[in-house]
């Protein structure tokens, strides 16, 4: 602990509860087979922020003002959530078809505003790139309080709502015939993944966020028959592969977060896998012994 | 910018258009469309791998190894899908962020700066550097290699896939549509989905590698999805796809040309993928809504 300076500890501590509430969101949206909506949902973030950034721009304000970015990240995201929705209500279109479409489009239009905002005279449009990978060097206190709280709501809406997220999972014709409506369940735990998108966006960036929601709670679900004992284990391993990730990437400069969250979220699958392996080898090998 | 000096960049993004609808077609009715989104992730470690093993970035190389990468990709996600708890949406989620974090690592690792690759490059393609070397260089008009590199690769590759899925459309609708038919005549639906897979790694790499990630995932989902909206059969659907990916294309460039001289200052353009993307998605959303009043009008009679 000699020269690790404060300031890094604090960005791998506020990383670790952004991966932790990530990854917990994530099982959920994995098992409800929402993984690529959340693709969506990180994709919409970029025109939304981009738009805001404009609008700001236009208005006279401040440009990388952080709250009103994330305000238009998320307006970004429900505006993407709302069409997606349109479109399946007045079309006979499959899921997978539409959300290809969707990510392509809104992805399409976030580069042209950033194009945009490229020929604007500011000197502040650099911070928006460093949003498609995401970088630790870019993560400032405000940052930090920004993902801490917008991660804590997440986490504690979930908690909240984790039985019937549950249920919905397990058994959606008794969660319809108790008259939940799982239509808005689904879309309440989109909201969460919006919300914890926006929280981890300058850690791992828009493209990479994706991994975190995926990778732990696979690498939990391969360990794990409840879905309590998955929860934590995703959780456990959300947050050390965002720590990690994040942590290395602020010790060298050349290593970008998001990646580094990726592949050490990577490493940690292929070890539970073999772990997960090892144990059915053990539990066979007693069983033929006995 | 002048429309001469853009014949080449709309060349690439037309032909593009095609090789992705082809392909496109053909995922759309495997309900594979995903496949094309991850694969064009996927193909970027592919293009690393090449800049470092041929310190000369030969196309072909890059081709190739895009290829590799984006049939391993494919490989990987039908392994975990087998082999652990993983969905389809997670395996290929999965494949899709793994590769392409190892892609940037790559890229940011081995500072590649001189071979003009880098993440944003890759992302947002290059459409405005695919230009002519101009007269001045000492190139004749007559020399046909004056042509970019891109636009022969695009259009081999055009030609590869076109001569391979136009002829046997028959017996890639059967394996498609009735995989159980298919293996009581005898036909190896497993050769047939590899055949499909293998053509849609070639395609995306061209295209991801000529124009970018983002027109390559608009272009491959887009019209088709558009088509499908609109109805018919799957010849009907495909013209249609093609004429609607020819149209987005062109309404892009018109697009990324004109509207920034009305709406910024002069002499700056949009980024031409993102404006591709951008009017590829409008005409979808404004198809589902002429459809629907349609569809009100006929409820009314």
């Amino acid at each position: 602990m000699m020269d690790i300076p404060y300031n890094s500890l604090l960005v791998a501590l506020v990383s670790a509860i952004f991966g932790g509430t990530a990854a917990a969101v994530g099982l959920f949206t994995l098992l409800a087979r929402r993984s690529m909506a959340v693709d969506l949902i990180t994709h919409c973030t970029l025109p939304g922020m981009a738009f805001a950034f404009l609008l700001l721009y236009g208005f006279g304000m401040s440009e990388r003002s952080l709250p009103w970015l994330t305000v238009g990240g998320i307006g970004g995201g429900m505006v993407g959530l709302w069409i997606f929705s349109f479109i399946k209500r007045h079309s006979r279109l499959r899921d997978d078809s539409l959300l290809s479409s969707m990510i392509g489009w809104s992805f399409g239009i976030g580069i042209v505003l950033l194009s945009a905002i490229q020929t604007l005279p500011v000197s502040s449009q650099a911070g928006l790139e460093d949003l498609l990978l995401g970088s630790a060097a870019t993560i400032t206190l405000h940052d930090g309080i920004r993902m801490t709280v917008l991660a804590s709501v997440s986490a504690v809406l979930l908690w909240f709502y984790r039985p019937a997220f549950t249920l919905m999972l397990m058994d959606p014709v008794f969660t319809d015939s108790i008259g939940w409506n799982r239509r808005r369940l689904e879309f309440i735990l989109l909201c969460l993944v919006l919300a914890v998108v926006m929280s981890g966006l300058t850690a791992a960036g828009l493209i990479l966020v994706l991994s975190l929601t995926i990778i732990p709670p696979a690498a939990a679900l391969l360990l794990h028959r409840s879905m309590g004992g998955a929860l934590v284990t995703a959780i456990v391993l959300g947050a050390l592969s965002s720590a990690v990730g994040v942590g290395i990437s602020s010790w060298q400069a050349r290593v970008p977060a998001g990646s580094m969250i990726t592949l050490t979220a990577l490493g940690l699958f292929v070890l539970a896998f073999g772990v997960a392996r090892l144990v059915s080898w053990v539990g066979r090998w007693r069983a033929s012994s006995r | 910018m002048s429309l001469a000096l853009d014949i080449p960049a709309l060349l690439a993004a037309l032909l593009t258009a095609m090789i992705a609808c082809l392909m496109g077609h053909f995922l759309f009715l495997r309900q594979g469309l995903l496949y094309a989104n991850a694969v064009s992730h996927a193909v970027l470690p592919g293009i690393v791998a090449a800049a470092l093993v041929s310190h000369t970035l030969s196309p072909l190389t890059i081709l190739l190894c895009a290829t590799l990468a984006a049939m391993l990709s494919l490989l990987l996600s039908e392994w975990l899908e087998k082999h652990t708890i993983l969905n389809t949406q997670g395996a290929m989620g999965m494949t899709l962020t793994s590769f392409f974090a190892l892609g940037v690592f790559l890229l940011e690792q081995l500072q590649l700066s001189h071979f003009h690759i880098d993440v944003e490059h890759a992302l947002y393609g290059n459409l405005e550097g695919i230009m002519m070397p101009s007269l001045a260089d000492g190139v004749a008009w007559s020399d046909v290699w004056f042509v970019p590199y891109e636009i022969w690769m695009l259009a081999l590759v055009l030609l590869v896939v076109a001569a391979i899925v136009l002829p046997l459309r028959k017996e890639l609708m059967v394996v498609i549509f009735d995989p159980i038919y298919a293996d009581s005549i005898g036909m190896s639906t497993a050769r047939w989905r590899y055949v499909l897979a293998g053509l849609t790694a070639i395609a995306a790499a061209a295209c991801f590698q000529a124009t970018g990630a983002v027109v390559t995932i608009a272009l491959f989902a887009i019209p088709v999805t558009t088509a499908a909206v609109l109805g018919g059969d799957a010849m009907t659907q495909l013209m249609m796809a093609l004429l609607i990916a020819i149209t987005s294309v062109l309404l892009g460039y018109v697009l990324a040309l004109y509207v920034p001289l009305w709406l910024l200052t002069e002499g700056r353009t949009f980024n031409g993928g993102g404006s591709i993307a951008t009017a590829a998605g409008l005409i979808l959303l404004a198809t589902v809504c002429v459809k629907k009043y349609q569809d009100r009008q006929l409820v009314k009679k």
